[in-house]
């Protein structure tokens, strides 16, 4: 087997928490495009298209409130700004000598969750960065999100009415998959940096809407990590 | 599919492409390596995880005591099985499916 396709196949094992997350979760946003009388058709482009699932929920939360065409793409773009930090965080991690050629393809599966495996799978040592493995995480992550959304469509309206445990059960399928993603990747040193983004997040939820509170979480903690990084040098110079 | 959906939705997945890309286009992380912005993007990792997992709690903390106990038997389920097993796949699963039971129980009780 070549290293290409090594690193692809590492790319798959990494996506399958991913996929074990998405595929109900995206079965959910199938069924809920359903109740609101978008076709299976109609649910699997938005998957298609824009591929950000709470982003494809607000978008149905928006057309069921009535909301204009532009209201709603300025309220969803807003919402997928964060997306921004993913990649030049990851490129921190590849080789110097190595340089993005096919990220316009790649770089579409950057979800959070994409972003949030390959970061623990990096960190803890089990892949070098390469195009191939992002590739692989990628491609393996976004068809569970078609599958799910396809099969969730299509099941109709009523298919998750028989049971409400396993309705609930699905949709703590991505905390979970955070927190485990979270404790993976979890050091010491970055505990403080954590409880700024934490404290962030819920004073921007509740102050002011939860995409503040996703980006106020995610500029603080950032933000407070490099101004520790200032600070550093000054430590060591006074020991 | 109506025109309307559509346009909204490339126009919502065309600026998502943009904001996933071009910073790695434009080697934005590559360039701030070992300066104040590269702890920058090296801290954005866990704060950006945090965020999402928090994120995705608020909505389902509730004032009544008894209705959070899934939430925090879905919690106690990642942990325990990510301490014992060190697998997010395993801690994942076991953290949804300890929180649909006991879901399923306390409305089995009520």
């Amino acid at each position: 087997m070549t290293t290409k396709a090594r690193a692809f196949l590492t790319g798959v094992r990494g996506a399958v928490p991913i996929a074990a997350g998405y595929v109900p979760i995206a079965f959910s946003f199938g069924v809920a495009a359903s109740k609101l009388g978008l076709t299976a058709f109609e649910a699997f482009m938005l998957s298609l298209i824009i591929y950000a699932g709470a982003a494809q929920f607000l978008t149905l939360a928006l057309l069921a409130s009535g909301a204009s065409l532009g209201l709603s793409a300025l309220t969803l773009i807003t919402m997928n700004l964060r997306h921004v930090l993913y990649g030049p965080s990851l490129l921190g991690q590849a080789q110097p000598a190595q340089k993005p050629r096919f990220a316009w393809a790649w770089a579409f599966g950057l979800t959070d969750e994409v972003f949030a495996a390959a970061t623990a799978d990096l960190a803890q040592g089990k892949v070098t960065f390469s195009e191939t493995y992002m590739c692989g995480l990628a491609i393996t992550s976004y068809s569970a999100w078609l599958l799910g959304t396809l099969v969730g469509a299509l099941a109709g309206a009523t298919a998750l009415q028989f049971s409400p445990m396993l309705d609930a059960a699905l949709g703590f399928m991505l905390p979970a998959l955070f927190l485990a993603l979270l404790l993976s990747i979890l050091q010491r040193d970055q505990i403080p940096v954590i409880g700024v983004a934490v404290l962030m997040t819920v004073l921007g939820t509740m102050f002011a809407s939860s995409t503040v509170g996703l980006l106020a979480g995610m500029l603080c903690g950032a933000l407070f990590g490099a101004l520790r990084f200032a600070q550093k040098p000054r430590v060591r110079d006074a020991g | 599919m109506r025109a309307e959906l559509l346009t909204l939705a490339l126009i919502v997945g065309a600026f998502t492409w943009v904001f996933r890309f071009f910073p790695i286009q434009f080697g934005l992380g590559r360039k701030a390596q070992a300066t104040r912005l590269g702890a920058f993007f090296g801290a954005i990792a866990p704060s950006a995880i945090a965020t999402l997992f928090i994120a995705s709690i608020l909505p389902l903390l509730g004032h009544d005591g008894v209705k959070n106990l899934p939430l925090l038997g879905g919690i106690a389920g990642v942990v325990g099985i990510y301490w014992w097993k060190n697998s997010t796949i395993y801690a994942t699963v076991a953290g949804a499916a300890t929180f649909g039971l006991i879901f399923g129980l306390i409305d089995f009780m009520h």
